[in-house]
Order: C-alpha cells, then sequence, then structure tokens
C-alpha cells in the first residue's frame, strides 16, 4: 500500500482509531496486522519474507543474548514463513509460478535452524559473536539474494559476453521485495545494539515483529533504532489529542512535498533523463536540478508522511533530513540528507573500521567503503557505487584540502558561497544517481562543457519557470520552519500564521492529486 | 471550561484554517453560480449555454464545457424569419464568428433579401454525443432548418469528457477534492493555463498531462474504433429521429479530410457519406464537401492538420450553402420553400432586418 493511494488516509485512521482502544499486548498485535496488510498490499509472498527475516533476527536476538529456545519451537517458527509462502502459491494461481522456489526457502529455513543448533552446542566462547556473525550473514544474504543477484548475474553476462563467451543469458528474475533495505538495516542494527549491550533482546515475538515491520517506516525509512522504538512501543501510552495535531501537520507537509514538489519537478526530470544526455547546457543543470528537488520533496515527503502516521500512535519517528540543500560540504550534508542512513553507517561501518583516529589514508579508506556501501545500498546498478564513490572523493577532498575545510566551516560570508559550491557538488551527483547509463553521464558532461552541439529542440525557459513555480512555495516552508530545527515544523509559528500555512499547503496538495507517481525510494 | 476543552480539542490553527477555506468555498459558490454552473459537466449539462432571459431573448455563452460564440436570438422567432442553426464541432466553428460559414451563407442569404438568423452552435471537441445534446436543446428554439456538420474525430473527446463529468458527479473517494470549486477551479487554471504555458507539448505529452498520444493511439485500436462507430451510428439515427420528430428540416454536411492520394481522390470522408444514403429524402438532403470543395488548390482551403478550413473554404462553403439553400426552397411543396418565401415576402415593404447580434469579440476557437 502507497502512502499517495487514496485508501491510505483511510486505513490510517482507522488503524489508529482501533489502536487507542485496545489494552497494550493487544495494541503491538493490531499494528503487526496492519503492517502486514500494509506490506501484503504490494505482494502477499512478501510477507514470507519478512516473516524469515522477522524470525530469524528475534532468535539469534535472544542467542546474543545467552537465551536459548528449545529446538521444536525454533523450527516451527522457521517453518511458518516457508508454510506462508507454500499456502499463497498453492492457492493463488497467480503465484503458482513462485514454487519452484519452494526447495530453497526450506533449505535456507532448515539450515537456520540446524546453524542455530550447532551454534548453542560449539562451546560458550565467543557464542554471543557467532550468532551475530549467523544474523548479519543471513539478513545480508537475503539481501544480496532479492537486491542484488539479478544485477551480478545480468552485469557477469555481459562481461562473459565481452569476451566472446557468452552464452545462453535468461536467468532466473527475482522480485525485489519493496523496502527489503530498510528492514534489513534497520534489524542488524538491533542485533549490533544488543551484542554491544546497548539494549535488550526482545522477549515477545509479536512486539519484536511489530517493531520490524511497523507499516509507517516499513518501505522507506527512516531506519530506526532499537532503543528508540521499542520502549515507545512497550510503554503504555495513554492518548493525547496533540499526537493528532502533530500527525496532520506533518502528513500535511508531507503530503505537500511528495505531491505538489516531487511529482512536478519530476515531469521535467524525467523528460531530461529518458533523453540521450546530448542536449544544450541550460537543460543539463535544469534536468539534473528538477531531479534534486523531485527526490528531495519524494523522500523527505515520505519521510514525514511516515513520521506523521507514527506519531498518531503515539510514536515518535527520528527526523531524516534537516535542510540538505544549505549544507556548506559533504560532511555537513551527510549530517542532514537520509540522516538516520548516515548515521547508521556511521555508527555500524565507519566508527568500527577506524573512522577517522587512524591517520588521513586510512580515514579516506573508511571513508570510500562506508560511501561504497552507500551507494551501493541504494541499488544495484553501476550508477549508485558510481555515486558513492563520488561522495567519497568530496568527503576525502574536503577533509585533506585545507581551504575546502575552511570553506565547509564558513560561518561567514562565505558560507553563502559554500553552499552554492556544495549544491553544485550535490546536483554533479544527483546526475551521477539518476543517470540510466555511463553513456549518459558522459554526453551530459559533454553537453555542459559545450563540446558538442544540443540536439534538443525543447526550450528550457518554460520548463525552469514550473520547476520555479513548485519549489518556490517548498522554498518558503523551509524559510518558515527554519527557526524551529526540523524542516517540516510549523508549530513555533502563532496559530494565524500556522493557519494561513496550512491553508495554502492543503490547496496546493488538493489542487495536485491528478499526479499520480511512485515514491523514489520504495524501489532502494 | 467549554472553551478550554474545545482548544483542547480543536487547534486553533487547524480550526482557522478550515473556517478560511470553507469561507472561500462558500463565498465562491455564492459569488460565482453563473461560472461553475455545469461548469464541471464539460458539455454534457443539457442547460449549459443556453441563457434565456426575461424579455425573451436567448443568449448563447460559453458556460458547462460549452464554448459557443457569444450570440443572441429572441426566444419566439420572429414572423417572418427563416432560423438556421448549425450544430457540429471545430470545423463548422471557424476561426471566427464572422469568418465561419453559417455566417456566410446567412449573409448571402441576406443580400438576396430573405431574413436569415443563422446561428452557429458549434463547439470545438463536440463529438455525437454532446452534439445530439446541443441539437436536441436548439429544437427548442423551432429553426426552419438545421445544420449538422458531423464526423467520427471527437468520439474519443466525448468519451475522455464523459469520464470527467462523471468523475465530477462521482462519490468515490478519489473525486472528493473535486467536489470543492475552489479544489476544482485551482486545478483547472493548473491544467488549462499554467500547465500548457510553462511545460512544452513535447514533456506534457511524455507524462500523458496531454493525451494526444492516448487519442492517437486510441484511433488506431480497431476495437474503440469499431466501438465509436457503433455509438455514432446509433447516435446519427437519434439525431435524425429527433429533426423527424420537430419537424425541421436537416442538412447534413459529412466531414472531410485531406489525404495525400491523386487530386481525384483526394478529400477523404471516411464513408460517412455511405451512413447518409438511407435517410435521405425531402426533409433531409446532404452537401458533398469532396464536390464542393474539389476544383479549389487544397493548400487554400485546408489548414495544416487537414482536416480544418481556411476562412477561403468557408466562404466557398457559404456559396456553396447559399445556392443549395436557394435551390431547396424552389421546389414546390417543400417546408424549406415555405419558410424562406415567408421571411422574402415582407422584405419588399419592410426594412430588411438586422442579422442576430453578434458580440465583436472576435473570439477564437
Amino acid at each position: 500500500m502507497s502512502f499517495t493511494a487514496w485508501y491510505y488516509p483511510f486505513f490510517l485512521f482507522v488503524v489508529a482509531a482501533l489502536f487507542w482502544q485496545l489494552p497494550r499486548a493487544g495494541r503491538w498485535t493490531l499494528l503487526l496486522i496492519a503492517s502486514y496488510v500494509f506490506y501484503a498490499y504490494w505482494d502477499v509472498r512478501f510477507l514470507a519474507l519478512i516473516g524469515a527475516s522477522t524470525v530469524m533476527d528475534f532468535l539469534c536476538g535472544l542467542a546474543i543474548a545467552g537465551q536459548r529456545r528449545r529446538p521444536t519451537a525454533v523450527l516451527a517458527l522457521a517453518s511458518l514463513p516457508v508454510a506462508w509462502f507454500a499456502l499463497v502459491g498453492w492457492l493463488m494461481p497467480a503465484h503458482r509460478e513462485s514454487l519452484r522456489w519452494l526447495p530453497l526457502a526450506l533449505a535456507a529455513a532448515l539450515g537456520f535452524v540446524l546453524l542455530y543448533e550447532w551454534l548453542w552446542r560449539v562451546g560458550d566462547t565467543n557464542r554471543g559473536r557467532r550468532f551475530l556473525l549467523l544474523h548479519v550473514g543471513y539478513n545480508l544474504g537475503l539481501l544480496f539474494f532479492f537486491k542484488y543477484f539479478n544485477f551480478f548475474v545480468d552485469s557477469a553476462s555481459v562481461a562473459l559476453a565481452s569476451l566472446g563467451l557468452g552464452g545462453d543469458t535468461a536467468v532466473l528474475q527475482v522480485l525485489l521485495p519493496v523496502g527489503i533495505s530498510f528492514y534489513t538495516f534497520q534489524s542488524i542494527a538491533y542485533a549490533v545494539d544488543v551484542y554491544r549491550g546497548k539494549v535488550p533482546p526482545v522477549e515477545r515475538l509479536l512486539l519484536f515483529a511489530a517493531f520490524i515491520s511497523f507499516f509507517p517506516q516499513l518501505v522507506a525509512g527512516p531506519i530506526e533504532r532499537a532503543r528508540d522504538i521499542l520502549p515507545q512501543l512497550s510503554e503504555p501510552i495513554r492518548f493525547e489529542i496533540r499526537f493528532v495535531h502533530e500527525a496532520l501537520a506533518l502528513l500535511l507537509v508531507g503530503y505537500f512535498k511528495k505531491l505538489f514538489v516531487a511529482n512536478h519537478c519530476a515531469l521535467v526530470a524525467d523528460y531530461f533523463f529518458k533523453g540521450s544526455g546530448q542536449t544544450s547546457p541550460a537543460w543539463v543543470l535544469l534536468g539534473t536540478l528538477a531531479f534534486a528537488f523531485q527526490i528531495y520533496g519524494d523522500f523527505s515527503g515520505y519521510t514525514d508522511i511516515a513520521r506523521g502516521s507514527a506519531r498518531l500512535f503515539g510514536v515518535r519517528l527520528r527526523q531524516n533530513f534537516r535542510f540538505p540543500y544549505w549544507a556548506t560540504g559533504p560532511a555537513d550534508f551527510w549530517t542532514r540528507w537520509h540522516i538516520s542512513l548516515s548515521s547508521w553507517i556511521r555508527d555500524y561501518l565507519y566508527i568500527p573500521l577506524g573512522g577517522n583516529r587512524e591517520g588521513p589514508w586510512r580515514t579516506v579508506r573508511n571513508l570510500y567503503l562506508s560511501m561504497l556501501l552507500a551507494g551501493l545500498w541504494h541499488g544495484a546498478a553501476w550508477s549508485f557505487l558510481l555515486w558513492g564513490a563520488y561522495h567519497a572523493t568530496l568527503l576525502s577532498l574536503y577533509r585533506l584540502t585545507p581551504p575546502l575545510a575552511r570553506l565547509e566551516q564558513a560561518r561567514s560570508a562565505l558560507r553563502p558561497l559554500a553552499i552554492g559550491v556544495m549544491f553544485l557538488f550535490t546536483l554533479m551527483g544527483w546526475l551521477i544517481f539518476r543517470a540510466p547509463s555511463m553513456s549518459f553521464i558522459g554526453a551530459s558532461l559533454q553537453s555542459l562543457a559545450g563540446l558538442h552541439t544540443a540536439i534538443e529542440t525543447v526550450g528550457w525557459h518554460g520548463p525552469l519557470g514550473w520547476v520555479a513555480l513548485h519549489v518556490a512555495p517548498l522554498l518558503a516552508l523551509q524559510w518558515a520552519s527554519r527557526r524551529a530545527g526540523d524542516e517540516s515544523a510549523l508549530g513555533h509559528r502563532g496559530w494565524p500564521l500556522r493557519a494561513l500555512d496550512y491553508s495554502m499547503l492543503f490547496l496546493l496538495v488538493a489542487s495536485s492529486l491528478v499526479l499520480d507517481q511512485e515514491f523514489i525510494y520504495f524501489q532502494f | 471550561m467549554h472553551t478550554r476543552l474545545l482548544r483542547r480539542l480543536v487547534a486553533p490553527a487547524f480550526f482557522a484554517s478550515l473556517a478560511v477555506l470553507v469561507l472561500i468555498e462558500c463565498l465562491i459558490r455564492i459569488t460565482m453560480v453563473d461560472f461553475f454552473s455545469g461548469r464541471y459537466q464539460y458539455g454534457f449539462d443539457t442547460q449549459s449555454g443556453f441563457v434565456e432571459t426575461a424579455d425573451g431573448r436567448v443568449n448563447f455563452v460559453r458556460a458547462g464545457g460549452r464554448r459557443f460564440y457569444p450570440q443572441s436570438m429572441t426566444r419566439a422567432k420572429a414572423p417572418g424569419t427563416f432560423r438556421v442553426i448549425t450544430v457540429g464541432d471545430s470545423i463548422a466553428r471557424g476561426a471566427s464568428l464572422e469568418e465561419a460559414y453559417p455566417a456566410q451563407f446567412g449573409k448571402r442569404l441576406r443580400d438576396q433579401g430573405y431574413h436569415i438568423e443563422s446561428i452557429n452552435l458549434a463547439v470545438p471537441g463536440f463529438g455525437s454525443t454532446r452534439q445530439l445534446l446541443v441539437l436536441r436543446r436548439a429544437l427548442e428554439y423551432h429553426p426552419d432548418l438545421v445544420i449538422l456538420h458531423f464526423g467520427m474525430s471527437n468520439e474519443f473527446e466525448d468519451e475522455r469528457d464523459e469520464k470527467r463529468a462523471a468523475a465530477a458527479r462521482g462519490t468515490h473517494p478519489r473525486d472528493w477534492p473535486l467536489k470543492s470549486y475552489l479544489i476544482a477551479r485551482l486545478h483547472e487554471y493548473k491544467i488549462d493555463l499554467v500547465t500548457p504555458r510553462l511545460l512544452p507539448e513535447k514533456i506534457r505529452v511524455m507524462s500523458a498531462l496531454d493525451d494526444a498520444e492516448e487519442e492517437a493511439s486510441a484511433n488506431r485500436d480497431p476495437v474503440r474504433v469499431q466501438g465509436w462507430l457503433r455509438r455514432f451510428s446509433s447516435i446519427f439515427d437519434r439525431s435524425l429521429a429527433a429533426l423527424a420528430e420537430a419537424g425541421v428540416p436537416v442538412l447534413l454536411i459529412p466531414r472531410v479530410e485531406l489525404r495525400d492520394e491523386s487530386p481525384d481522390t483526394r478529400l477523404d470522408d471516411a464513408g460517412l457519406a455511405r451512413l447518409l444514403e438511407h435517410h435521405l429524402g425531402a426533409r433531409v438532403r446532404w452537401l458533398d464537401l469532396r464536390a464542393v470543395f474539389g476544383e479549389h488548390p487544397a493548400i487554400e482551403l485546408f489548414s495544416r492538420d487537414r482536416v480544418h478550413l481556411h476562412p477561403p473554404a468557408h466562404q466557398v462553403l457559404g456559396d456553396a450553402l447559399a445556392v443549395l439553400i436557394g435551390q431547396w426552397s424552389r421546389e414546390p411543396g417543400s417546408t424549406i420553400a415555405q419558410a424562406l418565401a415567408r421571411s422574402a415576402a415582407p422584405a419588399r415593404t419592410q426594412p430588411r432586418q438586422e442579422p442576430p447580434a453578434i458580440d465583436q469579440s472576435n473570439e477564437k476557437r
């Protein structure tokens, strides 16, 4: 189910109304059912995957903390997702074809049960670490299989073909479950935190399942930490009307960013990126600028809708964006853009690798490893890897070049220059990110340098006006919320001004309902 | 205490915002009644565009999706007036009221001493369904002759606008926002004015904001075309039945378009003439545009889309219609002859009657 589906607001408010009528334990169950319904709307088979991930993470979390479950219970739990998969394939003719994967699913479940039992038997030394490795290995295995399998098989086919060894390139195409990157990373963070002793393991399966599948942030984050969310889900809270007020304000801002800003900028961005890249310099800049605001409006809009939806249940999700295009340098940018991912990479990869504590070259290595992972996390494509490498290069340059480092720290008249320079670097990054091919990037860069004649016949003045028309209200919103520190918060303004804000936002959203486009970050 | 409770339950900002929006909506509904009357019926509202005034006149206005040229006539036909109403689409509508052929043949016949009232009720993009609605309404004003300029090129538009009108009437939650005149108007303003002005056609078509591509694809779909043909034939029969019931003679003009073939076959009516064969009679005549335009150079007659007519073509057509109506009027016993004779007789003794009042805004298509 998408947040932009017409039935989503009904779904959300009905679930919220039921939620507050139930006792605490009933609330988790309701949230779990609602989350599974929400997820199953894309594909009922996805429930088998998230179920398997949940069961495995739950058992590993307990094992890391030294708690063992009986083999029969482990076997029963591990069988549940496989049974669901088989049931769906058996009952629904449309999914019958996927039954060919059943032996693999069965083998994975049995393999997990055997490994689980074996790890309990091999001794107490480093048991927690071994279960952490099992947890991370299984999660990354699932992620690799569902997200990168096609990419590597296709890339291998292309490489073999280029060597004249290509045979039949028809391979099994694997369906990409939406949101898998988000909940896999959230789950890994949970296991590592349990291992580090930062959070106790969750002992109730339903509560843990509700934590993993909490529908407002299931498919596109923010990637939450167990220590932030679990207490909010498990502590008894009383309904307060401010939850509804805060939720409505966030939902309104989120829908504004998605429907008004992102969907309209998408028209210009799509036109540019569906071309050849061989165009005028103005179109390269305009197309990339349009995409910059499309992806920002899309993803930060999604986050705001997620935060607003969660707030209806009394849950406060973390801020994922903080005025990212006002960053003065790459390090600053990554504290403002997709904060939940960048902080995840910082906490669970960059710092464990040594961070910046082991000299400049180790720091550069760590930056490259971290940013390449950030790129690869977005998807299995060379453009994402290149984008990660590009940002690693930027981070390294700013860190190793004193003038750039000073520019990033500028607090004086140089600050606008720093923001402008970083924004141009960011645009360059988006060009790489969205480019459909390497040749497109090359053609666009050549166009930008005026190295070839533009074949584009469509003028850029009108589309520039179109982008400006749809970005200006966003900038006005940011101006209004600049003092709150939260780019989506208007609560600090007096109620008459807020009334005006809400009216304008509502009208802009309502007049944009015709453009129906899916969220970009669902694919990651 | 109640106030405090209310303030807790309803945040002042949301309440004020809601109040402002409701107030604007109410103001719009009160002050812009005419503007919104039938507006979101896209021509399917039976009354739109016909405004009867207290002094016994009927004004034809642009309203409810009916882009009529501003014209006026008396509700009850003045004695001795020959009233002709033309129903069609953008081709009959012409680039301006004065240049279009209904005004041209009206002028020719007035020059011959007849009291002619020629009303052009052609609307761009109207297919057979909406033309029938306009025709039925027009028949209430007792025309002496109806000119039905018909073709099958607007069935896609009829279908599309029927869906839009249904959405405006619909109760599905997806349609709820458009129930508000404020939102509907904002949306319309954006789609009709802002989008075409800022986004080039290529981008609009690619983003499905412009349905030209969809229309082209529908035109290539034999199943849809067959469906249109069946509907068109049925509505064509109903139109002629309505005219027969009202006892009004009709002059049918099948649409033609320019093809690339040899000069003999360069004008194609897509087989429309065949539809007429079993309908023709004393009250039903037709004008073959292939014959009318046959001798003239195509470049002077057709615009670049090979369908719409340049002003010289409207003049040629106006001449041809004046001749045809004149011939028809000379046939003994025909309704046209009697009506035209009545309209001609007083002209010899009374000052020539003025043509119908025409708004001189020279509105373009």
